[in-house]
C-alpha cells in the first residue's frame, strides 16, 4: 500500500490530474491568505494601510501561487511545496503576531 | 519566453478546466455588467419620474421650496442633504437621515409624484451583476469567479509569449483560437480592472475577518470596525441650538464656495442644524480636473461654510485625504465610471462586448475540440450552454417587458419579476433540450428576441404616452437613446433570424443520428 502510494505521488503524468489540481488549487487559496497576512502584518501605518493593500494583492497572489505549484512535475512535488510553503509562512506568522 | 513543455500541458489543461467553471458566472457578470454601464440611462428610461424636459436653464438653489418642504415633511433639521441633479439621476433630491426622501423637477421645482416606481430594471441586473441574486453564497462565487479570471488573463498571457512555432502554425488557422488570444491580450487592463476589483468586493471582503483577527491579536473580526472609522470618517453633528437664525441664500454660499473652491464639481449639499444658531453648510463633490482620485462616491472633496455668514470654516483638499482613500477612489472609478459621461462609457461598453465575445470563442474552441469525444455528455452541456449564454438575452427583455405590464402599486411587485424572468430563463433551457436542431434553436431565440426588444419599446411609448419623435423633440435625450436602441436591437436579431439558415458552423453542432 505504501508502495503503491508513494508511486501514486512520484508519478509524471501528462495531464494535470485531480490531485495535482486540487493541490495546485487550495494551496494557492491557502498560501495567498497566508502571505497577504504576512504582508499586512509587516506593513506600517494604521490599519487601513495594512489591511487594503493586503486584500487587493490576494487575488493576485493566488494566480501566481497556483500557477508555481501547478508547474510541478510530480503531485509529490505539489504536495511538498504547499506543505513546505505554507508551514514556513504559518510559522513566519505566528512568530510576527506573538513575537519571539 | 520559455518554459518546459510539460508545464505548458498543465498551463493549457489548468486554462481549459478552470475557464470552463468559470466562463457561465462570469460571462452573466459580463453580460449584466455590460449592460449598467447605462445605469443613468436605464434609471431615467424606467422612471417615469425623470421624463421631464431638461432643455431649459435650471436654476439649482431652491431656498423658498426647501424650507416649505422641511416643515411640511418635518426633516430632521440636524442634517439636511441636497442631492443636486447629474448625469446620474436628473431629479433633485431633498432628505434626512432616516426619512424619506423628496424628489423635484430641478426646472419647474415641483415635487415629484413617484407612484410606488422603483427602478426594478436596473436593480434587477445589477443583483445579477453582481451575484447578489443568489443568497448567502451569491458574491462571494462572483468573488471566486473573478479570482480565476485573474488566472486566466495571466496563464493566458504566460501561454501567448511562450514561443512554440508548431502550434502557432496551427492553430493560426482557427479564426476563433486566433481572435481568442488576441481579443485575451487586448484585454488585460479591462480584465485587471473588472476582476480584481470583482474578486475584491466579491471573495476578499465576505472573507477580510481573517485580517482583522490576524492584525489585532485575534480581538476584533469586523474589517468595517478597523477600516470605516479611518477612511469613511462622518463629519460630526453639531451640538443643539435653540437661536433661530436666517442664513444667507443657498445660491449666495454657493456662490461663495465656488469662488473658494473653483476646481471643486458640487454634487451635494449637506446643511447641518438648519436655520438654527450655529448651522454650517458643507458643499462636497469631486475634482473637475482629477475625477479619479476624488470620485464622489468614495472620495468626495468639501467645502464648509458658516450658513449665517459665508464664512470658509473647512476647505478638505485632495493633499488631505487617506492615500487609501484614493487608491480606492479610483478603482470605484475605473469600474463604476463615477460622474462619466457617454463617452467614457461607449468605450467600456465595447470592450464588455469584446469581453462577451472571447469568453464565448475560449468556450467553442473547447466544445469543437469535445465532438468526437464522448457525444452525449458535450451535447447537453452545450445545449446548456446556448440556453445560458443567448437564452440570457430574450430573458432580459421580459424582465423590461414586465417592468412595464405589472402595475406599480402591486405588492411583492419586484418578487413577482424576478420570479417571472427566472421561469423565462427557464423556458429557453427546456426548449434547449427538448428541440433536435440547433439552428431552430437559434432561430427561435433570435425571433422571440426581436419581438421582445420590440414590444418592451411599445410598452414604454403606451405607458408613458409619449412617442418617439415626441421623446426627442422634448428633448428627452436618455429615454429617446434607449427606445432607439431597443428598435435597433430588434431589427437586429430579426437580421440574424433571417441569417440563421446560412450559418454552416452550427451544422457540426447538429444532434448525430447515432445518439
Amino acid at each position: 500500500m505504501f508502495k503503491k502510494t508513494k508511486s501514486f505521488l512520484h508519478e509524471t503524468k501528462s495531464k494535470v490530474g485531480l490531485v495535482h489540481g486540487f493541490t495546485a488549487c487550495i494551496g494557492a487559496v491557502i498560501l495567498s491568505y497566508l502571505s497577504t497576512l504576512l504582508l499586512s502584518i509587516f506593513l506600517e501605518g494604521d490599519y487601513a494601510v495594512k489591511i487594503i493593500p493586503s486584500m487587493i494583492t490576494a487575488p493576485i497572489l493566488m494566480s501566481i501561487w497556483g500557477i508555481w505549484i501547478l508547474f510541478s512535475k510530480t503531485r509529490y512535488i505539489a504536495l511538498k511545496k504547499t506543505f513546505f510553503s505554507s508551514s514556513f509562512l504559518l510559522i513566519c506568522l505566528y512568530f510576527s503576531i506573538n513575537g519571539f | 519566453m520559455k518554459i518546459d513543455k510539460l508545464n505548458k500541458k498543465y498551463l493549457t489543461r489548468a486554462h481549459t478546466v478552470l475557464g470552463l467553471i468559470a466562463i457561465f458566472l462570469f460571462y452573466i457578470s459580463t453580460y449584466f455588467g455590460t449592460i449598467t454601464i447605462f445605469k443613468p440611462y436605464i434609471q431615467a428610461w424606467e422612471l417615469p419620474s425623470t421624463h421631464f424636459s431638461s432643455d431649459a436653464e435650471f436654476e439649482q438653489i431652491i431656498d423658498l421650496k426647501l424650507y416649505q418642504i422641511v416643515r411640511e415633511n418635518k426633516l430632521n433639521v440636524k442634517n439636511i442633504e441636497i442631492e443636486l441633479p447629474s448625469f446620474k439621476d436628473e431629479r433633485l433630491k431633498i432628505s434626512s437621515q432616516n426619512q424619506n426622501s423628496v424628489y423635484l423637477n430641478p426646472y419647474t421645482k415641483e415635487i415629484l409624484d413617484l407612484n410606488n416606481e422603483y427602478p426594478t430594471i436596473s436593480t434587477l441586473f445589477n443583483k445579477l451583476h453582481t451575484g447578489a441574486n443568489i443568497p448567502y453564497i451569491g458574491l462571494t462565487l462572483m468573488g471566486v469567479a473573478s479570482s480565476i479570471m485573474l488566472f486566466l488573463m495571466i496563464s493566458g498571457l504566460i501561454l501567448y509569449l511562450v514561443k512554440s512555432k508548431k502550434t502557432n502554425e496551427n492553430h493560426n488557422k482557427n479564426f476563433r483560437f486566433k481572435w481568442h488570444k488576441n481579443f485575451g491580450i487586448i484585454l488585460t487592463p479591462y480584465v485587471i480592472i473588472f476582476a480584481l476589483t470583482g474578486a475584491f468586493l466579491g471573495l476578499m471582503l465576505s472573507t477580510s475577518s481573517v485580517y482583522a483577527l490576524s492584525n489585532t491579536n485575534f480581538e476584533k473580526q469586523s474589517i468595517r470596525a478597523l477600516v470605516g472609522p479611518i477612511i469613511f470618517k462622518q463629519k460630526a453633528l453639531l451640538e443643539d441650538k435653540n437661536k433661530r437664525v436666517k442664513p444667507l441664500q443657498l445660491s449666495k454660499l454657493e456662490e461663495i464656495a465656488q469662488k473658494n473652491y473653483p476646481e471643486l464639481k458640487i454634487r451635494k449639499i449637506n446643511i447641518y442644524n438648519y436655520r438654527l444658531e450655529n448651522s454650517q453648510t458643507v458643499f462636497s463633490g469631486y475634482l473637475k480636473n482629477n475625477r479619479a482620485l476624488s470620485s464622489s462616491r468614495i472620495n468626495p472633496l468639501s467645502i464648509t461654510l458658516d450658513s449665517k455668514t459665508g464664512e470658509v470654516l473647512e476647505k478638505k483638499e485632495l493633499e488631505d485625504t487617506h492615500m487609501i482613500k484614493k487608491t480606492l477612489s479610483t478603482f470605484y472609478w475605473l469600474h463604476f465610471q463615477t460622474d462619466e459621461p457617454l463617452l467614457i462609457r461607449i468605450i467600456f461598453f465595447i470592450l464588455g462586448i469584446v469581453m462577451l465575445i472571447c469568453l464565448l470563442f475560449g468556450y467553442l474552441l473547447w466544445a469543437e475540440k469535445k465532438l468526437s469525444s464522448d457525444y452525449g455528455y458535450y451535447e447537453i452541456l452545450n445545449r446548456f450552454s446556448i440556453a445560458l449564454l443567448l437564452g440570457i438575452i430574450p430573458a432580459s427583455a421580459i424582465l423590461m417587458i414586465l417592468h412595464w405590464l405589472i402595475p406599480f402599486s402591486m405588492f411583492d411587485r419586484i418578487i413577482w419579476i424576478e420570479g417571472l424572468f427566472y421561469v423565462s430563463w427557464s423556458f429557453y433551457l427546456f426548449y434547449s433540450f427538448k428541440e433536435t436542431s440547433i439552428k431552430k434553436i437559434f432561430k427561435m431565440i433570435f425571433l422571440s428576441s426581436s419581438i421582445l426588444f420590440m414590444l418592451t419599446f411599445l410598452l414604454h411609448e403606451i405607458h408613458t404616452d409619449i412617442l418617439l419623435f415626441e421623446l426627442f423633440s422634448s428633448n428627452l435625450t436618455k429615454q429617446f437613446v434607449i427606445d432607439l436602441l431597443l428598435i435597433i436591437l430588434a431589427c437586429l436579431f430579426y437580421f440574424l433570424y433571417k441569417r440563421v439558415e446560412s450559418f454552416s458552423y452550427l451544422e457540426k453542432f447538429e444532434r448525430r443520428s447515432d445518439v
